[in-house]
């Protein structure tokens, strides 16, 4: 099986879940001494698709998500991004049109998956509510802490990702 | 080299560049801003005392101006004769300590002294290579001063086993990484040190917040990274990078060596351009490194 490597980055406004949806997907848990990343975390997962396997280096940065203030190494050379918003916190999701903007300028190529997070935390009216005010439709809606969607989100990046390889 | 510490030391660094953060130097601004709110209050709480302070010794003035020359001469004479009362005493008690408990001051100065002499001596060591080496370069062939400097060192005794330790150079690990994703291109490494990804990634990392804290072209590219007994060594290529992860002393002369090796490598065995980084590359180039690496080791005979 031929195996490739991507480099994968989370963006996303401060504590949407970002941290959380990797130590899901990666080590299948949910982080319970939560900490606030502020530097740069490094982990990887490979997934097999289509006889591939896809190693996905994925990219965690922390701090304030003001994208502008980002550093550049932090975009380049990725393949694809995970754009994560909390559903619980309309200021996280007031700015994705430009957000998703932002990145797509700056990574022309690279497929970009938008996942609401937090789902736990809304009950059906609620979430209803919550999705009749959103800027852009996601992709998928998760809960890093319940496991729900997680596995689904990473695995279309990866598709995604090997579409554009072809 | 043990493969856990140099993945955790590049974490260490990481870190470190965490705590520039601007949301660390925020909350650091607010914690101020909650630390002088404290202070005030603290300043009343002892402006308050110092003036019940005041009051109790305006009333207590007599009783202290008549005890105050007694202290001040007690203090006078012991200043003078402390050593004629107590010399004995305290000679006499440190001798004990150290008698009774020889094994915990061994165990408490030996590795504060071993880092120091350890440190001492690789910098001595490194000058004085460099001078050797600024000799001899231009009359004998690079293999052979490292030649005579092993002969040299053969059969030393045992206080000098450090110096011939520190001297020892190896090339533990050297990564071929992609510049701008970070993505692992080929490795080499005398350990089997696993989570090789990781280490591409993390020092893809630290250079470039290392270029950011710098403003870069001003200082060109980070080109080693010195982390407790190992340096890095980066050499840059146009589409990527080599990263060489070195223990022992060496020279200038050494790394230019190495530089023209990498140079004369990457331009024979890694592609110009690089489209995927998939296994076929991976394998191709770490097979070429490791050869590569062992061609110049056994040219300096290390
Ligand atoms: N209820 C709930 N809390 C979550 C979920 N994901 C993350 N959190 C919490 O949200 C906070 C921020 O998570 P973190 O992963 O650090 O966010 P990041 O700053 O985007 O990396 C933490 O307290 C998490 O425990 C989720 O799906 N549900
Ligand atoms: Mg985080």
């Amino acid at each position: 099986m031929r195996s490739i490597s991507k480099k994968v980055i989370l963006a996303g406004s401060f504590c949407v879940g970002k941290t959380s949806l990797i130590s899901r997907f990666v080590y299948s848990r949910f982080p319970f001494n939560y900490q606030t990343t502020l530097g740069v975390r490094i982990d990887k997962k490979a997934v097999e698709l289509e006889n591939t396997s896809i190693n996905m280096i994925i990219w965690d940065i922390g701090g304030e998500q003001s994208q502008a203030r980002v550093p550049e190494s932090y975009y380049l050379g990725s393949s694809g991004v995970i754009y994560v918003f909390d559903l619980s916190r309309p200021s996280s999701f007031y700015n994705m049109a430009a957000d998703i903007e932002f990145i797509r300028q700056k990574l022309p190529k690279a497929p970009i998956v938008i996942v609401g997070n937090k789902m736990d935390l809304l009950d059906e009216r609620t979430l209803e509510e919550v999705k009749s005010i959103l800027p852009l439709e996601p992709d998928f809606y998760t809960s890093a802490k319940a496991g729900a969607n997680v596995e689904n989100v990473f695995l279309k990046l990866a598709q995604a990702m090997i579409n554009v390889s072809k | 080299m043990n493969e856990k510490s140099l993945f955790e030391q590049l974490q260490t660094i990481l870190l470190q560049e965490e705590r520039k953060s601007r949301l660390e130097i925020n909350k650091k601004v607010q914690d101020i801003k909650e630390e002088v709110t404290d202070l005030k209050d603290e300043v009343e709480v002892i402006k308050e005392d110092v003036s019940g302070l005041k009051e109790d010794y305006q009333n207590d003035e007599k009783f202290g101006s008549k005890v105050e020359p007694i202290f001040n001469n007690k203090i006078k004479d012991l200043k003078v004769n402390f050593q004629q009362y107590f010399g004995h005493e305290v000679k006499e008690t440190i001798k004990a300590e150290i008698k009774y408990s020889r094994d915990e001051f061994i165990e408490t100065l030996y590795p504060i002294i071993g880092q120091i002499v350890r440190r001492y001596v690789k910098y001595q060591f490194d000058g004085f290579l460099q001078n050797v080496s600024d000799k001899m370069e231009k009359a004998f062939s690079p293999g052979w001063y490292w030649k005579r400097m092993k002969a040299f060192f053969a059969g030393v005794s045992s206080e000098e086993l450090l110096v011939k330790e520190s001297m020892n150079i190896r090339i533990e690990e050297a990564f071929v990484i992609h510049l701008e994703s970070g993505l692992l291109i080929g490795c080499y490494s005398s350990n089997n040190t696993t989570d090789v990804d990781l280490i591409a990634g993390m020092l893809t990392a630290i250079k470039a917040f290392v270029q950011d804290a710098f403003r870069e072209k001003e200082y060109g590219e980070l080109e080693t990274i010195e982390y407790g007994k190992y340096r890095i060594l980066i050499n840059h290529f146009h589409k990527y990078y080599i990263a060489s992860v070195l223990t022992g002393v060496f020279d200038s002369h050494f790394k230019q060596n190495l530089d023209k090796h990498l140079m004369h490598f990457s331009g024979k065995h890694v592609p110009d351009s690089i489209k995927d980084v998939d296994d076929r590359l991976f394998e191709s180039v770490s097979k070429r490194l490791k050869v590569s690496i062992q061609e110049f080791e056994s040219e300096y005979n290390i």
